[in-house]
């Protein structure tokens, strides 16, 4: 019964009532939320849940006069399948299937859309049937894996190579680091106190700079930025009906056990369901995942999308394939154990329509549900609370480029698009891409909204993390460096003195940091003089400034951010961020170390340990 | 903590100012500081005294009426001020002295700034700058420790929330004092000044006219703001500030730690601020430290 697209026989609902699938409450309910939610209504209904996906579109065959087909059994023929419009399939959700007695069958999911009226317009011998949207993803997984995959990897790269981190050090920079190595290593030799004297003083002016830019930040973030703060009343004034559909990208790997977490917090999100589309970013091997995923037997807004097996295994690999099926017009990263708030996406969409056209990406304030755990909780609360709620705010404000955070970030997709989205290369492939976004002058701003994460709670866990950030942090930083005369002028000398001291300084500081601490300690418990030699008095002023007053301003302001998040118990625990900088430190050398050896390695952090993830969970499932 | 409107304007000084305000300003200034120490002009550190009161006579109108004090009441306070230094013997006009009457200055308008504003940035200011004062000579540490406690005991009077605000208010002097002594320590070198000698004993005979001059402008700056109903938090932390430093002055316990000079330019610095921050609007005292709330 393959035939063309005639106008639907019967209603929708009629057929789902009559087939005993929904009872005509529930008829009633999706049609009020139709006009509510200004979606179609079988989209409400496979949002509600209430029907298997399967029976559903058995009933939409129905609904158009065509046939059924499940390509699980049935599936499409490979030769049929343009693998140049492999994304106009995921988009509007179809796939050449068969070709009978000379005429094309297409399976489709959007029996009724305009792309389905135009491929029959356009070529009159076009038949087509009906098969589920999870279907048509799996066949085109399937059949197009490889193109995807290709692209995923190499899209950025091909497309704009100076951006991609695919080679850590390009030859020129090669060749600029021998130019200034060589000739200090002859000094070195030659004079090795003086070259050392002046390097030690050089690094700690920098440090100096990089301090106080960063004061001055938290500084500014004291009072608010009104601009992206968005209001109550403009959450109201949206309509519904004009919301758009927004794609929500989760990206996992090992970790069946948070999903439930998400998965709660997307239901409870104040958005329209049917206008949600949410793809679990699975690894293909990874099935523990996948089959926990299944058996959540979540709703028709959820789709598992498998990355098949590829190196680097990298979040933003596996992000960049399963942004080739996202159907929003807006995108979100949210990892599994995220809590966002639930108005976060419509105070994303506010501030995209606050802002203008030239906003690429919004992100929201991440914080940790179990700041309270131990005491590494507590210091990494402390930390976002600085970076997310006074740095980031800051730079928004001063139009300086803001290194993205790992999730959270709300994209304009055409722009993300446009920009070659994520680099798979880089191990931060967001704060890489905030960067690019103000790099083509795009804006990217921060909003007053909250995701809740869990902190890590165990050191070498935090370690494998952070090693992995600030090797990202590094990647960022050579990528950027490659054309500094462009890159100045691109994104001005503020954007350029920022990326400096912010990723730059950022890096330095947990490398030098050792550096600027055992010395003086070693001089206080051993009263030693053998460092005095690299520490003339000029230099050692600087130095102890920059240990002291250094410390001092990273307590006092980690207690600032503390106290604007209203986290006030933290307070006393400020006072020992130093030993925090010290963790870091370590963190640092092995990014160094790997950045080296392994640099697109991918640094798993494990999800799911803290002690208040039960709790959490338990919590989620409830709802 | 998220403050209502614009942040306070702390350096508001720093605004440009059109032309025809700065050069009244200026010349206001440079002829009441002459009128003020122009018959005493016989040394290099008395000429010295005379061009950094004429600057901070012009910096002070210049802020005055950038916060909105008439011009007749600014004019008066700068004559008073003026009367009262002229007045006062020649062996006050140091220059260390004023300085320190300007640190006290920017402390006082500090607070003002967050008794009009509560929020975080004012609170950091307020702590940032009281507690550069545990670097300065032991009058201005005097003064800044006296403010802050001020600030804190007017804080914990309406608020729960001690432990946070006391972290938030204390910790950078802590951490200044404790920084600076680890300084002294591993730089074998200080950044305290040298121990100060007063040039004249308070409690000295024939000095005693002098306290007659010291209170004359804060008093008429504390009349003032009762009658325009801006008698609040940073007026007591200001006469605390005051009375204690009398005290000392008088008591001259600890020894040559606050001189007539350094609280004769203490009282007019205070005053000075607390004439800026009058007419500067008001905001709605709000809570700066709410009960946390519960993440997730």
């Amino acid at each position: 019964m393959s035939t063309p697209i005639s106008a639907p026989l019967r209603p929708l609902g009629e057929i789902l009532v009559e087939k005993g699938l929904i009872s005509s409450q529930q008829l009633e309910e999706a049609l009020r939320l139709r006009g509510e939610w200004g979606s179609r209504l079988g989209d409400v209904i496979l949002s509600t849940g209430w029907v298997r996906p399967l029976d559903f579109y058995c009933a939409l065959a129905d609904h158009f006069g065509l046939a059924f087909v499940d390509l699980m059994n049935d599936p499409v023929d490979d030769a049929l399948v343009d693998q140049d419009k492999l994304l106009e399939y995921t988009q509007h959700l179809y796939i050449p299937w068969k070709r009978v007695n000379g005429a094309l069958l297409v399976a489709t999911a959007e029996p009724g859309s305009e792309a389905m009226a135009a491929i029959a317009a356009a070529d009159p011998a076009v038949r087509f049937v009906v098969t589920s949207k999870f279907d048509i993803i799996w066949e085109l997984q399937r059949v197009g894996e490889r193109r995807f995959s290709h692209l995923a990897l190499y899209r950025l790269a091909e497309k704009a190579p100076a951006h991609s981190a695919r080679v850590v050090v390009t030859r020129p920079q090669k060749r600029v680091f021998v130019a200034f190595a060589l000739p200090l290593l002859v000094l070195l030799v030659l004079f090795p106190s003086p070259v050392l004297i002046a390097l030690n003083g050089l690094m700690n002016l920098f440090l100096f700079a990089s301090f106080l830019f960063r004061t001055v930040l938290c500084w500014m973030s004291c009072g608010e930025n009104d601009q992206s703060t968005v209001t109550a009343e403009e959450i109201e004034a949206l309509r519904t009906q004009d919301l758009p559909v927004y794609t929500v990208l989760v990206p996992m790997y090992k970790e069946p056990g948070v999903l439930p977490i998400l998965a709660a917090a997307l239901r409870k999100m104040d958005y329209p369901r049917s206008k949600l589309d949410v793809k679990l970013v699975l690894e293909a091997d990874d099935m523990a995942t996948i089959n926990a995923a299944k058996a959540l037997a979540l709703d028709a807004t959820f789709e598992i999308i498998r990355v098949p097996p590829s190196l680097p295994k990298t979040k933003p690999k596996a992000c960049n394939y399963a942004l080739q099926f996202a159907r929003g017009e807006y995108l979100t990263i949210y990892d599994a154990e995220d809590k966002p708030d639930p108005d976060q996406l419509k105070k994303a969409l506010v501030t995209f329509r606050k802002l203008g056209p030239q906003t690429a990406c919004v992100q929201a304030r991440l914080n940790y549900f179990n700041a309270e755990e131990n005491w590494l909780t507590r210091m990494f609360t402390l930390e976002y609370s600085l970076w997310f709620d006074m740095f980031l705010p800051a730079l928004d404000r001063l139009r300086i480029p803001i290194p993205l955070g790992g999730t959270s970030n709300h994209f304009d997709l055409e722009k993300l698009l446009a920009a070659g989205a994520w680099d798979p290369f880089n191990v931060t492939e967001d704060a890489d891409l905030g960067l690019r976004f103000a790099a083509m002058g795009y804006r990217v701003a921060v909003v007053n909204s909250v995701t809740y994460e869990e902190a890590n709670s165990q050191t070498s866990n935090w370690i494998r993390q952070r090693s992995r950030w600030i090797k990202g942090h590094m990647q960022t930083w050579l990528v950027n460096m490659r054309d500094p005369a462009g890159l100045l002028r691109r994104v001005g000398i503020r954007g350029f003195c920022s990326l400096q001291l912010f990723i730059g300084g950022g890096i330095l500081s947990v490398i030098a940091y050792p550096f600027m601490v055992v010395p003086f300690v070693l001089w206080v418990l051993t009263r030693t003089t053998s460092v005095a030699a690299l520490f003339p008095p000029g230099v050692r002023l600087v130095s102890l400034l920059n240990l002291l007053a250094g410390n001092s301003f990273l307590i006092y302001l980690s207690m600032l951010a503390a106290a604007k998040r209203h986290h006030f118990t933290l307070l006393p625990h400020a006072l020992t961020v130093p030993a925090y900088w010290l963790l870091m430190s370590v963190a640092g050398y092995k990014g160094l170390w790997q950045l080296v050896t392994r640099p697109f390695y991918w640094e798993k952090t494990n999800h799911g340990i803290s002690r208040f993830t039960p709790e959490v969970l338990r919590s989620s499932t409830s709802v | 903590m998220e403050s209502a409107g614009s942040p306070p304007r702390f350096f508001a000084l720093l605004l440009p100012f059109d032309r025809a305000a700065a050069a009244r300003a200026l010349a206001i200034g440079t002829v009441l500081g002459l009128a003020a120490v122009g018959h005493s002009l016989d040394s290099a550190a008395h000429f010295r005294f005379a061009a950094v009161l004429c600057a901070l006579l012009s910096l002070w109108y210049a802020h005055l009426e950038h916060s909105g004090v008439s011009r007749a009441v600014s004019g008066a306070a700068m004559v008073l001020l003026a009367w009262q230094i002229h007045s006062a013997p020649r062996s006050l006009y140091d220059s260390a002295a004023l300085g320190g009457g300007l640190f006290v200055y920017l402390a006082v308008w500090v607070l003002a700034a967050y008794d009009r504003q509560p929020g975080l940035q004012s609170l950091a200011g307020a702590a940032l700058l009281l507690s550069a004062g545990v670097l300065a000579k032991p009058a201005i540490a005097i003064s800044c420790a006296v403010l802050s406690l001020a600030l804190f005991a007017e804080h914990v009077r309406a608020n729960s929330n001690r432990l946070g605000f006391g972290l938030l208010l204390f910790t950078p002097a802590l951490l200044c004092w404790l920084g600076a002594s680890a300084f002294g320590l591993l730089s074998a070198g200080t950044l305290r000044a040298g121990p100060f000698i007063p040039h004249i004993g308070a409690g000295a005979p024939g000095n005693a006219h002098i306290w007659r001059y010291l209170f004359f402008v804060p008093l008429a700056v504390i009349a003032f703001r009762l009658i325009r109903r801006r008698f609040r938090g940073p007026d007591l932390a200001y006469l605390a500030m005051l009375a204690m430093g009398s005290v000392i002055c008088r008591a001259e316990w600890p020894q040559g730690a606050l001189s007539l000079e350094d609280l004769f330019f203490i009282a007019a610095g205070g005053a000075a601020a607390l004439l800026a921050a009058t007419e500067a609007p008001v905001a709605v005292r709000q809570a700066p430290l709410t009960p946390a709330e519960t993440p997730g």
